[in-house]
C-alpha cells in the first residue's frame, strides 16, 4: 500500500459528509442516488479492505433496514416507471433505494475503518474535540475487549459442555447468572487494571500516542468527497447518461 | 434494534446527534465533578463487558428466537447514570466504527435509543419504584420495570426516527405498535436478565450493586433543560426543513392523513427539482449503467487484493 494512510480527521469528516449526502436523497430518488456509488467504489479500490470483511459487515448491518424497506412494496403498488411493457411500482423503487443506501453507507464506514487503525481513529476523534473521557474510554474498551470476550467464551463453552445440549442452557435465568459472574470478574479486573495503571503514573487521561499530520492528500481526499457529493446531489448525472445512451 | 443510516434523513440524524451530545456533555461534566478515578478503568472494562455479554445469547421467552443483553440499565445500576451513559456511548461508537453495526449518521439516534433511555429514563424509574430501602423482590421488580420501559422506548424511538425521516410509507402508529410488539418479549428477557444479574452482584459485592449516589437535583434540572433545548432546536430545524422540503415529515403526514399521494407530487415538484423529479425509464437506464460501472470497478479490485494479500498482507 501507500506509505501512509490518510489523516483520520479527513476520513471521519469525509465519511460523515458522504453518509449524510447518501441519506439526503428522498425515498424515490434511485436515479439521483446511483452516481454516489462511484465514490464508494473509489474508496473500496483505494482502501486496503478485503471482500470478506465487506460481506460480513453487510450481512450484519443489512437485515433490519431491508425488513423495514420491504414495507414499501407492500404499501405502494401504484406504478412509478414504465419501462417498455414492464411497470416498476413506487414501492419496489423505494425498496431499491433502501438497498442501495444500505450498500453505500455501510461501505463508507468499512472504507473508513479499513483505512484508519483504531489507535489513529481515537487520535482523530480527540483532535475533533470529542470529550477526552470518551476517547480514553474507547481506548480502554478496545484494550480489554479481547480479554473479557475470552472470559465470556470460556464460560459459554463450559456451560455448553455441562448441559450437553439440554434445553435449559439458554434460559434467561441461567444466562443471567453467567452475566452476573462475568460482571463481577470484570469489576475485579477493572480494579486490578486501575492499580496497575496508577503504578505506571496514570493521571486519568490516556497519553496520546503518535501525532497527526495533515497532508495535501488529505485536503484532496476531503475535497473530492465533498465536491463529488455536491455534484451528484444537484446535477442529474444518471439521467443525462441514460438519455445519451438510450434516448 | 440498531437504527440504520439507510432509514434516516440527515436532518433527523443531526438532530439526534445534538440531543445525544447534550446528554454526553452533561455526563462528562458530572463525571468530572464527582471524581472517582477508580471509575475510569472500570468503565473501560465494563464497556468490554457489554460486548462480551452479547455473545451469551438467551432464549427469548414465548418465542423460538434468542436475543442478547442491551445492557444499558445494568450498567446504570452498577455505575450510576452518567458513567453508564458514557460507557454505552463508547460501546455504540466502537460498534459503529469497528464492527459496522449501526451507521455513522445513525450514531446519535443509537446513543439516544440504547443509551439515553436506559440511563435517564429507565434508571430514574428504577430508583422511583425501588424506593429508599427496597426488599430484594421489590428491587428486582423495579429493575425489571426500568429495563422493559427502556427497551420499549428504544423500539418506539426507532419507528419515530424512521417516520420523521420520511423513509417509509408505513404509518407512525402502525410502525410504533409493530416495534413495541416485537420488542415486548425482548424487553421481558432484558428485564429478567438485568434483575437476576444485579441480584447476584448484590450478593457478591454489596457495595457495588447499591444504587450510586444521585447527582444533585440542580444538575438533573440542568440536564433536562439542555436535552429539552437540544430537542426543541432539533425539532425546530426539523419543522423548518419539513416546510421547505415537503419530502420528509410532511410527506409522511400527508400519507397518513386524508390525501394520499398529494405529498409525493409536491415533493417531486419542489424539492431538489433535477434529481428527485419523476423517475424516467432513461434515468433508470442511466442509473443501472452507473451501478454496473461501480461494481465493475469494485469487484476486480476486491478479488485481486484477496489473491495478493494471501502472499503479503498489506498493513493499513
Amino acid at each position: 500500500m501507500r506509505g501512509h494512510s490518510p489523516d483520520p480527521r479527513a476520513l471521519l469528516l469525509g465519511t460523515l459528509i458522504y453518509v449524510g449526502f447518501v441519506a439526503s436523497f428522498p425515498r424515490d430518488a434511485l436515479v439521483g442516488l446511483a452516481p454516489l456509488a462511484l465514490l464508494a467504489a473509489l474508496g473500496v479500490v483505494l482502501a486496503p479492505l478485503s471482500a470478506r470483511v465487506l460481506a460480513r459487515r453487510l450481512a450484519l448491518a443489512a437485515p433490519f433496514a431491508l425488513m423495514v424497506g420491504l414495507g414499501s412494496p407492500w404499501l405502494e403498488r401504484r406504478p412509478a416507471v414504465q419501462v417498455g411493457a414492464w411497470a416498476l411500482s413506487a414501492g419496489w423503487l423505494g425498496f431499491a433505494v433502501i438497498v442501495l443506501k444500505v450498500l453505500l453507507s455501510v461501505t463508507a464506514v468499512i472504507v473508513l475503518t479499513a483505512w484508519a487503525s483504531a489507535a489513529r481513529l481515537s487520535l482523530g476523534l480527540r483532535a475533533l474535540r470529542v470529550p477526552t473521557v470518551l476517547v480514553t474510554q474507547i481506548v480502554l474498551l478496545g484494550r480489554y475487549l479481547d480479554v473479557v470476550r475470552r472470559e465470556a467464551l470460556s464460560m459459554r463453552r463450559a456451560r455448553d459442555l455441562r448441559s450437553a445440549g439440554a434445553g435449559r442452557a439458554r434460559q434467561p435465568r441461567v444466562v443471567a447468572v453467567m452475566l452476573g459472574v462475568l460482571l463481577n470478574r470484570s469489576l475485579d479486573r477493572g480494579e486490578r487494571i486501575h492499580r496497575a495503571m496508577l503504578a505506571r503514573g496514570f493521571d486519568g487521561t490516556m497519553p496520546a500516542l503518535g501525532r497527526l499530520e495533515w497532508r495535501l492528500g488529505d485536503t484532496v481526499l476531503l475535497a473530492v468527497v465533498t465536491l463529488g457529493c455536491v455534484i451528484a446531489r444537484v446535477l442529474p448525472l444518471a439521467e443525462w447518461l441514460g438519455r445519451r445512451l438510450l434516448g | 434494534m440498531h437504527m440504520a443510516d439507510a432509514l434516516l434523513s440527515p436532518t433527523v440524524g443531526i438532530g439526534f446527534y445534538g440531543v445525544s451530545a447534550a446528554a454526553l456533555g452533561w455526563s462528562t461534566r458530572q463525571l468530572g465533578r464527582s471524581v472517582e478515578p477508580r471509575l475510569v478503568p472500570t468503565m473501560g472494562v465494563l464497556g468490554a463487558f457489554v460486548f462480551a455479554a452479547q455473545m451469551l445469547n438467551f432464549a427469548i421467552p414465548g418465542t423460538g428466537s434468542s436475543g442478547h443483553l442491551a445492557g444499558g440499565l445494568l450498567l446504570a445500576a452498577v455505575l450510576g447514570p452518567a458513567p453508564a451513559f458514557l460507557c454505552m456511548t463508547s460501546v455504540l461508537l466502537v460498534q459503529c466504527l469497528l464492527f459496522g453495526d449501526g451507521g455513522l449518521l445513525a450514531l446519535g439516534c443509537n446513543v439516544f435509543n440504547l443509551g439515553f433511555h436506559p440511563c435517564f429514563v429507565g434508571y430514574p424509574l428504577y430508583r422511583l419504584v425501588a424506593g429508599k430501602t427496597p426488599t430484594p423482590s421489590r428491587r428486582s421488580l423495579a429493575l425489571g420495570a426500568g429495563a422493559l420501559v427502556s427497551v420499549e422506548l428504544g423500539a418506539v424511538s426507532v419507528a419515530l426516527e424512521t417516520v420523521a425521516s420520511g423513509r417509509t410509507p408505513i404509518g407512525l402508529g402502525t410502525f410504533a405498535a409493530l416495534m413495541a410488539g416485537i420488542h415486548l418479549p425482548i424487553g421481558l428477557g432484558e428485564a429478567v436478565v438485568t434483575a437476576a444479574a444485579v441480584a447476584l452482584l448484590w450478593r457478591l459485592r454489596p457495595e457495588q450493586a447499591r444504587p450510586q449516589p444521585d447527582a444533585p437535583r440542580q444538575a438533573w434540572r440542568r440536564m433536562v433543560t439542555a436535552v429539552g433545548l437540544a430537542a426543541a432546536l432539533g425539532s425546530g430545524v426539523l419543522a423548518w426543513f419539513a416546510s421547505a422540503r415537503p419530502d420528509g415529515l410532511e410527506w409522511s403526514l400527508a400519507r397518513a392523513g386524508a390525501s394520499p399521494g398529494a405529498g409525493d407530487e409536491v415533493a417531486s415538484a419542489r424539492a431538489w427539482p433535477q434529481v428527485s423529479g419523476r423517475t424516467s425509464a432513461e434515468g433508470l437506464g442511466g442509473a443501472a449503467v452507473v451501478l454496473l460501472l461501480s461494481a465493475a470497478v469494485t469487484l476486480p479490485a476486491l478479488l485481486w487484493r484477496r489473491r495478493r494479500s494471501a502472499v503479503a498482507r498489506p498493513i493499513p
